[in-house]
């Protein structure tokens, strides 16, 4: 059956598992395109609205998981699993090829 | 990070931990309006128009500082910067308002608070029960009320004027913003009920006392979110404000079925405790149920007039454009008001 064809939640459900090598495989994909260092951010609900740009790192995800709701629901689960393609509709992917050592000095700046 | 960012960061650094480079993963992006210029003009003057809000991480991801990046051009930040540093060196009010320093530069603006734990009031209030709700309520807002008056000692210069307000003058602009969608019985019934209320003692009010700008930690709630400290300067319109949108999350989906004010002057059992808690407020701000009442349509009447002036949806002041018209058919139709809504006080 094509996907195209699959009633829409379970579509967007497949779409959604199918994100769970997209970080480790784009990672791996930029550094061998030379990119020497790769950070990877969620963005909710989507990159068409990114209201919330979040690491995609475990801590980073339950703080901002937290923020949404008091309740330790399912998403908050997922998030304690490590699941977070699931949680969030778009990532971002910063790649640089020389990371910059240093800060510039602080100027024209008034407290 | 943007150098232009780790410029203001660096610059707000108290002990010399936001000088260090910060990196992107470190820090979560919150309530992202937009970048800063904009990409894109939009309609309205209001700071969700542009600009975001940053929390930093520290060792372990553990949050530490929340940072609010604007235009230079907003005037809000820096207001709200300031009441915060006030708040938080007075001794009486340093555990209301956290520990926060500023800077800017010629296109950004930036504030960096020590980041404040607790849990939003917003996530509790549904699921209290109805004494622990009016209790919360009382406590709540009784911490506003000391904000409020100490606030008038601690930034003087953000008091329009010395002596008392004339309330159908402050309410005068708001009732030509809306008046297109009045008839002029209408505007006549809301001015002449708000003119009743006569004059009141200024009181800087915090503006957006709702129960998301409210935490709960460590045995003692705190506030959030200064930035429309002080425009209003009118007595119990905080507590208006609170009681309204407290409820409202209580009762989500009531909106529809009824207004605010057909709601408060209901026989419900929550309701009692909304128009108890609004008269108790009153009565320690030593006002009259017509001067409480005026309050309430002022209240009513400039929310829905800045709403339009921000230029959201009008799916946001609609509904409270309809509760003047309401409460300006009830006058008109001789009735009580203020006991409909204060059961008499």
């Amino acid at each position: 059956m094509l996907r195209s064809e699959l009633p829409q939640p379970v579509s967007d459900g497949v779409r959604r598992l199918d994100r769970l090598s997209l970080v480790r495989t784009m990672r791996r994909l930029l550094r061998q395109a030379g990119f020497s260092s790769v950070q990877v951010f969620y963005i909710d609900p989507s990159y068409h609205q990114p209201w919330g740009i979040i690491p995609a790192r475990r801590g980073a995800v339950l703080v901002y998981e937290k923020r949404q709701s008091a309740r330790v629901g399912l998403r908050r689960w997922l998030a304690w699993l490590g699941l977070h393609p699931l949680l969030y509709g778009s990532h971002m992917f910063l790649a640089y090829t020389r990371e910059s050592e240093t800060q510039p000095a602080p100027r024209r700046v008034q407290r | 990070m943007n150098p232009k960012l780790s410029q203001l960061l660096a610059a707000c650094s108290v002990d010399g931990d936001l000088i260090r480079p910060i990196r992107w993963s470190q820090t979560l992006i919150l309530q992202n309006y937009g970048a800063i210029p904009p990409a894109v003009g939009k309609r309205g003057f209001y700071v969700w128009n542009r600009g975001f809000n940053l929390l930093l991480l520290g060792q372990g991801g553990i949050p530490q500082y929340f940072c609010k990046c604007r235009p230079a051009a907003d005037p809000n930040l820096g207001r709200e910067t300031a009441v915060l540093k006030a708040l938080n060196r007075d001794p009486e009010l340093s555990g209301v308002a956290p520990h926060t320093r500023g800077a800017r530069s010629e296109e950004l603006q930036l504030q960096v608070s020590e980041f404040v734990p607790g849990d939003s009031y917003a996530f509790d209030v549904p699921g209290l029960g109805e004494r622990q709700w009016a209790a919360s309520m009382r406590d709540i807002l009784t911490v506003a009320r000391r904000v409020s008056i100490r606030a008038a000692a601690l930034l003087p210069e953000f008091l329009a004027g010395s002596g008392p307000i004339v309330l159908h003058e402050v309410a005068a602009p708001s009732l030509k913003e809306l008046a297109a969608g009045l008839r002029e019985d209408q505007l006549r019934a809301l001015d002449a009920a708000i003119r009743r209320a006569g004059t009141l003692p200024r009181l800087l009010q915090h503006g957006d006392l709702w129960p998301a700008n409210i935490l709960w930690h460590q045995g003692s709630w705190r506030l959030l979110d200064f930035e429309s400290f002080g425009r209003v300067q009118v007595p119990l319109y905080d507590v208006h404000h609170f009681v309204r949108t407290c409820w409202s999350l209580r009762r989500r989906g009531a909106e529809a079925t009824g207004g605010w004010l057909d709601r408060l002057a209901s026989g419900d059992r929550e309701a009692a405790l909304c128009r108890e808690t609004i008269r108790r407020e009153a009565c320690e701000l030593g006002l009259t149920a017509a001067q409480a009442l005026g309050v309430l349509l002022y209240y009513v009447v400039d929310l829905a007039a800045q709403f339009r002036l921000r230029g959201v949806p009008r799916s946001f002041w609609e509904p409270l454009a309809l509760e003047a018209r309401y409460a300006a058919d009830a006058l008109n139709a001789n009735a009580r008001l203020e006991d409909m809504v204060f059961g008499g006080a």
